[in-house]
């Protein structure tokens, strides 16, 4: 189509291509979203500002690098690159592009998505990237069971909360969306590649930054916003004062999004992002009840301190393995902790741990914490 | 005229017998000593010739030549001086050698006379029997050590004089009485597993470490008894044998390590060197051939505080000893063999900060830290470790409130138990002549087992090695419980002892 280094003249993509117009303006100097919003709105189109971009720009200071860019900037080349990737390039015009995310005051103009977004309630789950194990519980029950209600899980993709949110919505049989600070066809942090594979399987990895983009650190506050501008509500489970978690939150109040946090333990330091959260009036959050009732999305799950949830027997039948899986309805506990309230030897109570863990029941973290999975809880009552 | 006395020097933990021959003669007055001496026995010349005229005993102006016998090995330390003085006296008519034949005797000479101790004695009242000496004269701080083998009748020397007239007869010593193994007092003991508040599966892990003979690592934040477990591994142990306590004491005094008047040594060794400690300190060797923490540890424990802080090549020259219970040292002359057969006990924080899973601080340290901390550990130790397991920060203050654990006593009854369980398993495979392999090496292992076995190695992704290493520790776990085969719940638990390979699962 010949849209290699456009002429001075008459820079514009073939007419119609209204998505390589959105990704040509996406990649501007300078240009944010909002002003890009502003100028599709009063010329019609994108592609109406991308061929006669000069006349938009021509008061602005910085006109001459915004020119020189629109000059070399090549959108056809961006779309056909992200396209053999196998992503799908989304520009705010599209049809399938999230609702939600479109009426946030600054969208992305595009979004490349590696998998597919629908319009399913959706709560954006975040939190420290080094959770204690309780946090990391706390997220994988709350994953876990509003993924079970057929809510979609946002995240992050990082380590910590995000991964074990992402992880946990995958077990429960739901969809989850990672939202990446890199390009969609970059994998950040580099252990996650499995993880990342199976969310865009059942689900999506969605950027605004164009395929190849590597994860640079101011990357990651700007994709907070779509991470919050794709959910209902923001659950904030653990962080430090001074947490990313935050900046996701302020995004989330400026885009009019619920917010919500789970307490946690008062020696960690990582509970201060959701205890003050709380101290202003966050939704307090103890089970996905909560964040279903407050988001109106009616409910099948029980309220309550994450109560019991009914005792699969394992195939064993053992009487001890019941024992300790009702002990652990309570939260994690530590083995010897376990050991001692089921009244069982620690040799008893080791050899139960594994079989249990084997069949998927529960999982043993760091400190000898011995916590529920949550697909091993059962579901009745 | 030609005067000889038996003595012995160390050789590695050995005594090798020495003859001390003299000869004094007419000539010009000198006093020389030949036969490869080190310098602590060319300064015996100084302290022999003071503590014969201290002693009123003459020198006479004579030609005098020692000779230390056999000549092509090295003899060291100042034990020779008593001897040498022995014979001094015989060559120059002082003493009959009718009255030293068949002795053999050791000790450094004060300048005054006194016979001061020496190290190795018990090394050398063995080799008194090889030789069928009469009797030993020692110095009187080792006369306990060296009866306590009940080798050969023991005389406590004094002093030079004392010496000679119990020689003459005209003022005989009585012989030291044999010490064989008196059990050491329970109110002297020192540590107990008692004072252990908490921490069960740490407890049990090391109940099954002394049970099977299996080495452990202890991992877990500062301050949570990681220490105290270990030292209290020799006390579940079962009671060292005499001729271990034999072993034991002779390595001690071989290093200068046995206190005086000390008989045999009746506890397991417990030793932890630090982690700066060079190779030679702890594996054997250097300048001195002397045994290295490993020999030190001897059916007892060596504990490693801080692994991942240990040089390189200490762990590297850990390996071979751990495989062989010996560890073979190089010497001037020929090599040095020392046994090194214990137990050992590592420990180390879950991460650099020490703080992952603490419920009471967060850990501070980044994914690719921790994987570089882990990655210290491995290679071929790791491999020898089948025990390791968490001590976690327990959530509630049972520490200060708990009811005392279980005194190392009852333990060590099963311990003793399970250990005889597995000797007299192997003396029967031994005797129908059974070469056992596969899972069932180490004893039957009934069928659920072996195919819980399978799939635990499956779901656990867990690399050959450890499942072998797995397999010996239901053995070991079995035993503990008295049951013939090992069953799945043997299995189940010795698998919680994986902790390593859970955190990082070889790559499949
Ligand atoms: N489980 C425990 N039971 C009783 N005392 C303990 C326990 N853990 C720690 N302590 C106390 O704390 C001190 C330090 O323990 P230590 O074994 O040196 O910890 P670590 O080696 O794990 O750093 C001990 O001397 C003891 O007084
Ligand atoms: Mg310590």
């Amino acid at each position: 189509m010949g849209l290699g280094i456009p002429p001075p003249e008459a820079p514009a993509p073939a007419s119609g291509d209204e998505v390589a117009a959105w990704v040509g303006l996406s990649r501007l100097p300078g240009v944010g979203p909002r002003t890009i919003a502003g100028w599709v709105g009063r010329a019609g189109s994108a592609w109406a500002v991308w061929q006669h971009l000069p006349a938009f720009i021509q008061k602005r200071a910085d006109a001459a690098e915004i020119l020189a860019a629109w000059r070399k900037v090549d959108p056809a080349a961006i779309l056909e690159g992200a396209r053999s990737l196998g992503l799908t390039v989304l520009a705010a015009c599209d049809p399938g592009f999230p609702a939600l995310l479109r009426a946030i005051p600054d969208p992305p103009p595009v979004l490349y998505v590696r998998g597919s977004l629908d319009e399913a309630a959706s709560v954006a789950v975040v939190g420290s990237r080094r959770a204690t194990p309780y946090g990391l519980a706390a997220a994988e029950r709350l994953a876990f069971d509003l993924a079970q209600e057929g809510v979609t899980i946002v995240s992050g993709l990082a380590r910590g909360i995000d991964s074990a949110a992402h992880k946990a919505a995958l077990d429960g049989g739901g969809r989850t969306v990672a939202v990446l600070g890199c390009g969609a066809d970059v994998t950040y942090p580099p252990e996650h590649r499995r993880l990342a594979l199976a969310v865009a399987a059942r689900g999506a990895l969605v950027s605004e930054f164009p395929p190849g983009t590597p994860p640079l650190p101011g990357h990651f506050p700007r994709r907070n916003r779509l991470i919050s501008g794709l959910a209902l509500g923001v659950v904030v489970i653990e962080g430090a004062g001074d947490s990313g978690a935050l900046v996701t939150v302020d995004y989330a109040l400026d885009q009019g999004r619920e917010v919500f946090a789970v307490p946690g333990s008062i020696f960690s330091a990582r509970s201060a992002a959701p205890h003050s959260l709380l101290r202003q009036g966050a939704c307090m959050v103890e089970n996905a009840g909560d964040i279903l009732t407050e988001l109106g999305l009616g409910s099948s799950v029980r309220s309550g301190p994450g109560g019991p949830c009914g005792v699969p027997v394992p195939a064993g039948g053992a009487e001890g393995a019941a024992r300790l899986l009702a002990l652990l309805e309570g939260g994690p506990l530590r083995l010897d902790e376990l050991a001692e309230q089921a009244s069982l030897s620690a040799a008893a109570v080791g050899a139960l741990v594994t079989m249990l863990e084997m069949r998927g029941l529960i999982r043993t973290l760091p400190g000898q914490m011995v916590m529920r999975s949550p697909a091993g809880r059962g579901s009745g009552g | 005229m030609l005067a000889a006395v038996l003595s012995a020097t160390i050789v590695g933990l050995e005594a090798l017998p020495v003859s001390v021959e003299v000869d004094a003669g007419p000539g010009l007055p000198t006093f020389a000593i030949v036969g490869l001496p080190d310098p602590a026995v060319q300064e015996a010349r100084e302290r022999v010739r003071s503590a014969i005229r201290n002693s009123h005993y003459e020198i006479p102006p004579r030609r005098t030549i020692v000779n230390l016998a056999p000549g092509d090995r090295r003899k060291e330390g100042p034990a020779l001086d008593l001897p040498i003085a022995l014979a001094v006296l015989v060559a120059t008519g002082q003493l009959a050698q009718q009255a030293v034949a068949g002795h053999l005797a050791v000790g450094e000479l004060g300048l005054d006379g006194s016979v001061r101790s020496v190290p190795g004695v018990l090394a050398v009242a063995q080799a008194a029997r090889a030789l069928h000496a009469r009797a030993l004269l020692v110095p009187e701080a080792n006369a306990r050590e060296a009866a306590a083998g009940e080798e050969v009748p023991v005389y406590a020397i004094p002093t030079l004089r004392a010496a000679v007239q119990h020689l003459q007869g005209t003022h005989p010593i009585r012989a030291t009485e044999g010490t064989v193994l008196e059990p050491p007092s329970e109110d002297a003991a020192p540590d107990d597993l008692a004072e252990v508040r908490g921490q069960g599966a740490a407890r049990r892990a090391l109940e099954i470490a002394g049970a099977g003979g299996h080495n452990l690592l202890l991992i877990g934040p500062p301050g949570v008894g990681k220490t105290m477990l270990a030292r209290r591994l020799p006390t579940i142990l079962p009671r060292l044998s005499g001729a271990e306590a034999v072993e034991v004491t002779k390595i001690y005094s071989v290093a200068g390590l046995l206190p005086a008047w000390q008989g045999l040594i009746t506890r397991r060794p417990f030793r932890a060197p630090h982690h700066a400690a060079s190779a030679p300190a702890i594996v054997g060797g250097g300048p001195g051939v002397r045994p290295g923490e490993i020999t030190l540890a001897h059916h007892g424990v060596l504990f490693l505080d801080e692994l991942p802080e240990f040089r390189h090549d200490v762990l590297e020259g850990l390996r071979q000893p751990m495989e062989d219970g010996v560890v073979v040292v190089a010497r001037i002359h020929g090599t040095v063999r020392f046994p090194a057969r214990f137990s050992l006990v590592a420990a180390m924080n879950p991460c650099p900060c020490g703080y992952r899973g603490d419920h009471r601080r967060d850990c501070t340290c980044t994914p690719g830290r921790l994987q570089q901390y882990l990655a210290r550990l491995s290679g071929p130790l790791l491999d020898r470790i089948d025990l390791h397991v968490e001590v976690p920060r327990p959530l509630t203050d049972e520490m200060l409130s708990g009811e005392p654990g279980e005194p190392s006593s009852a333990v060590r009854a099963r311990v003793t138990a399970a250990r005889m369980r597995a000797t007299t398993r192997a003396a029967v495979c031994q005797a129908e002549g059974l070469l056992l392999r596969g899972p069932q090496r180490w004893g039957p292992v009934s069928a659920e087992a072996l195919a819980f076995m399978r799939v635990a190695a499956d779901r656990l992704v867990l690399a050959a090695r450890a499942t072998e290493r797995v397999l010996r520790v239901a053995r070991t776990i079995a035993d503990l419980e008295g049951t013939e085969a090992v069953a799945v719940q043997h299995l189940a638990e010795a698998l919680r002892y994986r902790v390593l390979d859970r955190w990082a699962p070889p790559v499949p």
